[in-house]
């Protein structure tokens, strides 16, 4: 009896840690009406914020903030579902009984584990790309990458440069204006960065007040359930806002 | 390397179905299941006949294993679905609104999956998808010629339809852009008459225009190659002594692009 007490007492101290954690950001934090409920709509919350992000990711010409929170606490409960199909199915007697409950576990986590590695290759990709601008010192571009990704783009940097150092630039010692890999002249830029410039397709979900110009000649109005092409430029500040999203 | 050609920038039609079957339907079940608990949501616990909503993807688990029927979406009745026909039809240049974002898919994946919980008979409501399909693609197909290289606007259109004129929609209106933009930096230079002395340290005497040839192009084709086709990865190249808005090439592109997604 008192070992269940002090693992209830446990259990919300752990429930109050975790919606400290989420709420720290100014939601109302006042009434929490049983934590199953509120439980589940985070639940749900996470998944739409996971899909939006891979799709974000996919199409946005720009690499985008690294969501750590979210892969944390996804990552977490992608193991704790992966030990509760091991302890199920340990057990062929339960195993016969749940198998039902066991399928639509495992499509689930099938499903989930298909959205999060293409959250990161997609990430992967452009990391790859545009390793050279990504591994510039300025601090507002490290920071949209995680720590693994940063680590990524050094070595990756690093390796290279050494290959080309021994393979040919060493050739060239007599002009060193030539061995440089990250010569941005405006005739010739050595270094490949997202083009804010490209367009984007987009959904508004709220009305935008006054109107948003494009191009300098040309303006729209934003309206909810307006679907647009444009350039990513114009819409940014409204993508950070959530005021639109990607499609 | 790290996500093959045909997923840059866009997704596979796979892929926009899958995010489908997260739509939220009405399933009536058949029989009892505890409430199980996933990543991303729980399954509220089901008792026969007891209507619940739950993701499309375990309506079709459970209809598979005859544990279940789809209560078919009411714009997926062959009532609405002649409405919206009649909607499509009455307006060439807008798509109507009587029907959801996802609604080829999950059309689709209906069909496919409870054929049997559908309001009327499969084929009828079959060949209505395919009619709106039919007339929706063509209103897609004549705003194509119309694109320009500012913005695009297209309330009303489906998931899948975006998806499938994303990769042509992107790279014309980039390469449009790019076209303009070098068009302007001309005119502004001819408008000086010649180049400021301070910006360049003689080297770089070239136009800027110069410029864009070389940083911009390779970019963003590369980008598109292997969505669209061979013949669309070089656009046809920039002609300075023109206005720069070659409408034929223009149209032509249209063509064998259209070629490719109507298979």
């Amino acid at each position: 009896m008192a070992t269940d007490d002090r693992d209830a007492e446990i259990d919300d101290l752990i429930d109050n840690l975790d919606r400290d954690y989420r709420f720290r950001s100014g939601a109302p934090t006042a009434q929490r009406p049983g934590s199953s409920k509120t439980r589940e709509y985070e639940k749900e919350q996470d998944f739409a914020k996971l899909v939006r992000l891979w799709i974000s990711e996919r199409t946005c010409p720009d690499i985008l903030p690294y969501d750590e929170q979210l892969m944390n606490s996804l990552t977490d409960r992608l193991r704790e579902q992966v030990e509760f199909i091991e302890m199920a199915t340990a057990d062929p007697e339960v195993a016969s009984q749940s198998k039902l409950k066991l399928l639509l576990v495992e499509s689930e986590l099938e499903r989930i584990k298909f959205l999060v590695r293409g959250y990161v290759r997609a990430r992967l990709h452009k990391i790859d790309k545009y390793y050279m601008y990504l591994s510039t010192d300025d601090s507002d571009v490290r920071q949209k990458l995680s720590v693994a990704e940063q680590r990524f783009v050094v070595r990756r940097a690093t390796q290279l440069k050494r290959l080309y150092d021994q393979r040919f630039l060493s050739n060239f010692k007599s002009t060193p204006k030539i061995q440089r890999l990250d010569d941005n002249s405006p005739i010739l830029q050595m270094v490949d960065q997202p083009d804010l410039d490209d367009v984007i397709f987009i959904r508004v979900l709220k009305d935008i007040p006054g109107e948003v110009v494009i191009n300098k000649e040309d303006s729209i109005e934003l309206r909810k359930g307006n679907i647009y092409v444009l350039p990513y430029i114009t819409i940014r500040k409204f993508i950070a806002a959530g005021e639109v999203e990607f499609v | 390397m790290a996500l093959p050609p045909k997923q840059i920038g866009t997704f596979l039609p796979s892929e926009i179905s899958f995010l489908a079957e997260n739509t939220k339907v009405t399933i009536i079940p058949r029989q009892a299941l505890d409430s199980v608990d996933l990543i991303g949501l729980k399954l509220p616990s089901m008792r026969p006949m007891r209507r619940v909503e739950v993701p499309l993807w375990v309506a079709i688990i459970l209809k598979k294993q005859s544990r279940c029927n789809i209560v078919s979406p009411a714009w997926l009745s062959e009532d609405n679905l002649k409405k919206a026909y009649e909607a499509e039809a009455s307006n060439m240049t807008r798509f109507s609104d009587k029907l959801p974002w996802e609604w080829i898919e999950v059309g689709e994946l209906v069909l496919e999956s409870a054929p049997d919980d559908l309001s009327s008979a499969p084929h009828v409501i079959r060949n209505l998808l395919r009619d709106i399909r039919e007339i929706r693609q063509a209103k897609v197909r004549a705003g194509l010629r119309g694109l320009e290289y500012t913005y695009m606007q297209l309330d009303h259109i489906g998931a899948m339809e975006l998806n499938e004129i994303r990769p042509f929609v992107t790279m014309t209106m980039n390469e449009l852009r790019i076209l303009q933009n070098s068009v302007e930096n001309e005119e502004e230079q001819a408008a000086e008459g010649m180049l400021p002395d301070d910006v360049d340290d003689g080297s770089d005497m070239d136009d800027t225009f110069e410029t864009r040839e070389y940083s911009a192009p390779p970019r963003n084709s590369s980008h598109f190659d292997d969505s669209v086709g061979s013949r669309l990865s070089r656009p046809p190249a920039p002609s300075y002594d023109d206005d720069g808005e070659d409408d034929d090439d223009e149209l032509e592109m249209d063509e064998s692009y259209l070629h490719t997604i109507n298979r």
